[in-house]
């Protein structure tokens, strides 16, 4: 069964009760009574699947039992039925939630390497985009899910130690201030839910994955490139090549649970590099950095 | 820095290496807990004090094992001009150490 089986009705029930939702590798359990949250849902994970049973997160997002459930309504994250972050305005709960699942991944699933990275595939192999943010990642990272690369992630590289293959984690494409409209325009077929205005990270709108993305969501990709992005408006574009170990070094700058893995990460990185051509890509047009890694994909290696 | 100068790698570094055979290499150091970015010739002076542990090596004897592996027409002053950077850079990073002086456990 997908999210879309269920009428909006249905969903909401689902939701109080407890949503099996699968992404990727992970279930998690989401609770929640917010009308909006369950709205945002139906329209971002239609395509992904509900599966009850086991979860390996347990979450909930509801309002706070105070005076804030009435004045200027704040939501709450739980995880483990205990508050992980500080509440956020109720209109923010679905970027809450989005946020938060990132959490859980990133601090729990270490049984993956995970790199800060945006990860799309083509010809089954990963482009990663390993960046702070403000670099540019995630926009880039929406144009090229919309130009026949498939999305993996705009968040999280999960990468398997052993095999080096980096699993899926299709989830909707969070996107700020700017980087909105931009997406808008270059691909008009993306799918959106309300900007919500004066989060943390300004406005906040999230782009549905793709179809394809959920389709193929059970297959891993080999390494392929580790491509730096920096955007810089009016930048003339630059695709430079850059060493394999500055490119690992890239990996493990960005990487989150890189010392939990030690040595035997260190050696993953390398063995991962090894397979990969490293770029730094300096882009001041959206349709450049698209072509540039377009004819990445289309270069032998 | 005088050439009779003696430098000891770091103790319990337990030092890896991803080497490319580029112009950069990647250090790991399962005792730090950290990974470096080194230049080629840094890797190399770094090795040469690793395999020396635990005994040190002057500056003068790191001179004449680096000189052999650069560039050919590399000068000695060059390589002199390289250890005045890569050594107190060791130093700082918590690699290497003069002998005499405190180990560094960066932060």
């Amino acid at each position: 069964m997908i999210v879309a089986d269920l009428s909006p009705s249905e969903l909401q029930a689902e939701l109080k009760a407890g949503l099996y939702l699968r992404t990727g590798p992970v279930v998690s359990c989401i609770r929640s009574h917010s009308p909006l949250l369950a709205e945002a849902l139906a329209l971002h994970y239609a395509g992904h699947r509900i599966e009850p049973g086991f979860a390996d997160f347990h979450v909930r997002i509801d309002r706070p039992a105070n005076l804030r459930r009435w004045y200027r309504p704040q939501v709450l994250f739980h995880f483990d039925d205990t508050p992980a972050f500080h509440p956020l305005p109720a209109d923010q709960a679905f970027p809450m939630l989005e946020w938060g699942l990132n959490w859980c991944v990133s601090n729990h699933c270490h049984q993956y390497l995970i790199i800060h990275a945006a990860v799309l595939e083509k010809h089954g192999r990963a482009l990663l985009l390993p960046a702070p943010p403000g670099s540019g990642k995630s926009t880039l990272c929406a144009a090229l899910a919309h130009r026949g690369w498939r999305l993996l992630s705009d968040e999280l590289a999960l990468i398997e130690p052993a095999s080096g293959q980096v699993v899926p984690l299709p989830r909707p494409v969070s996107l700020k201030n700017r980087s909105i409209d931009i997406i808008r325009n270059f691909a008009p077929a993306a799918v959106f839910n309300p900007t919500v205005r004066d989060t943390i990270k300004g406005a906040v709108a999230h782009m549905r994955a793709p179809q394809d993305a959920l389709a193929r969501a059970d297959e891993t990709a080999a390494p392929g490139w580790i491509v730096l992005p920096q955007y810089a408006a009016g930048a003339e574009l630059s695709m430079q090549a850059l060493t394999r170990a500055r490119g690992m070094m890239a990996l493990i700058e960005n990487a989150f649970n890189f010392d939990l893995h030690g040595s035997r990460g260190f050696e993953a990185l390398g063995r991962f590099s090894d397979s990969c051509r490293c770029y730094r890509l300096d882009y001041g047009t959206l349709e450049a950095a698209v072509e540039a890694c377009e004819n990445l994909s289309s270069t032998p290696s | 820095m005088s050439s009779s100068e003696a430098w000891r790698i770091a103790d319990n570094l337990g030092l890896a290496w991803q080497d490319w055979d580029e112009d950069e290499v990647v250090v790991f150091s399962r005792g730090l807990g950290h990974s470096f970015l080194l230049s080629a010739p840094s890797a190399r002076l770094l090795g040469f004090l690793a395999d020396a542990a635990p005994h040190p090596l002057s500056r003068s004897e790191l001179a004449d094992r680096l000189l052999p592996c650069c560039a050919p027409g590399t000068t000695r002053t060059e390589v002199d001009a390289l250890l005045d950077l890569a050594l107190p850079e060791f130093y700082r990073i918590g690699l290497a150490h003069p002998l005499g002086a405190a180990q560094v456990t960066p932060s």
